[in-house]
């Protein structure tokens, strides 16, 4: 069944959003911050889907320190914009990434022009849209690879 | 049906069944068969009041919880809301797809984290609360943290967050439980 990788702090609002993919049999992985990520996202090959929050904390409590790579992304606005940068440009990656913030509609350009595949608005958003837009960008990319 | 009409005929059904269940115990320890006449004479009875006890509990519980979550929310536990509580609303209200009580938990969450130990989570929860609608819950709750805030910068963020916050009655909602 399909992996997702999840970056975002706050766990609960990700388990209630999730659920509903969780029974449908699919392996939800989370990262709680841009440190935690930067590891996880090394491996983007394992994953299916990969889903960023792009305000997002740089370290939380259980990282131990700071690091140089992640520790530039201060730079930027918002971490999660430094993350996408980093994915897109050093990692080059090459699976379907949803963006999901509250403030997903100012900057759903500057994410598009990243190369993010789809663009939610976090505030009043409900776990089948989450699930809707995860088959969206798996069918889609599925259907390109074919072609 | 709506969720809290789920729960209430489940509440009743419950206690209609250790009633019929406390009944027939009490008349098979006396002896007595529960088809003889004697047992069925005041078979209503003690049916009913036990049904109206428990009935009566129940509901009273469903007081205290409300009651619980009012005073957790304004401050006064919150602690015991933010780590044990909300993550149950939350799922609820997930569950029922209430999109403003999500947004209301939403808040709560950003709410909690502008008043955590952590300045990074601190951080998060004040450039959250600047991009949200605003309500008169999280004016008063930057407005608290501006005065608690020893960093510099996240001072200026605070009254950034605040800045947004001009008209914050227009957005305000009653509370989701």
């Amino acid at each position: 069944m399909p992996k997702i990788l999840w970056i975002e702090d706050d766990y609960y609002h990700v388990k209630g959003l999730f659920r509903r993919l969780e029974k449908e049999g699919y392996t939800i992985l989370y990262a709680t911050s841009a440190n935690e990520a930067y590891y996880k996202v090394q491996d983007w090959q394992t994953y299916d889907v990969i889903v960023v929050d792009v305000i997002l904390p740089l370290r939380d409590q259980r990282d131990n320190e700071l690091l140089p790579e992640v520790e530039n992304w201060k730079q930027e606005e918002y971490a999660g914009i430094g993350l996408l940068k980093y994915m897109y440009r050093e990692l080059r990656i090459e699976v379907p990434v949803i963006a999901l913030s509250v403030v997903a509609n100012k900057l759903a350009g500057t994410l598009e022009a990243l190369g993010v595949d789809e663009v939610l608005l976090k505030r009043g958003i409900l776990p089948r849209q989450v699930q809707e837009t995860v088959h969206e960008v798996l069918e889609r990319r599925h259907h390109d690879t074919r072609e | 049906m709506t969720p809290e009409n789920r729960l209430l005929v489940a509440f009743i059904t419950i206690a209609l069944v250790l009633s019929i269940t406390s009944v027939g115990c009490r008349s098979q320890s006396s002896g007595q068969s529960s088809t003889s006449a004697p047992a069925n004479q005041g078979f209503l009875q003690p049916f009913l009041k036990d049904a109206f006890v428990l009935l009566g509990a129940l509901l009273s519980i469903e007081k205290i919880l409300r009651a619980l979550i009012s005073s957790a929310r304004s401050g006064r536990i919150r602690l015991f809301y933010t780590q044990h509580l909300l993550p149950f609303l939350i799922s609820r209200a997930y569950e029922r797809e209430d999109v403003k009580a999500i947004n209301r938990y939403l808040e709560d969450i950003n709410i909690d984290k502008i008043t955590s130990k952590d300045e990074n989570k601190r951080k998060i929860g004040i450039k959250q609360l600047a991009v949200m609608p605003a309500t008169k819950r999280s004016f008063q709750a930057l407005a608290m943290a501006l005065n608690q805030e020893k960093s510099k910068h996240l001072r200026a963020e605070i009254v950034r967050a605040l800045s947004f916050h001009v008209d914050y009655g227009s957005n305000d909602q009653p509370d989701p439980v």
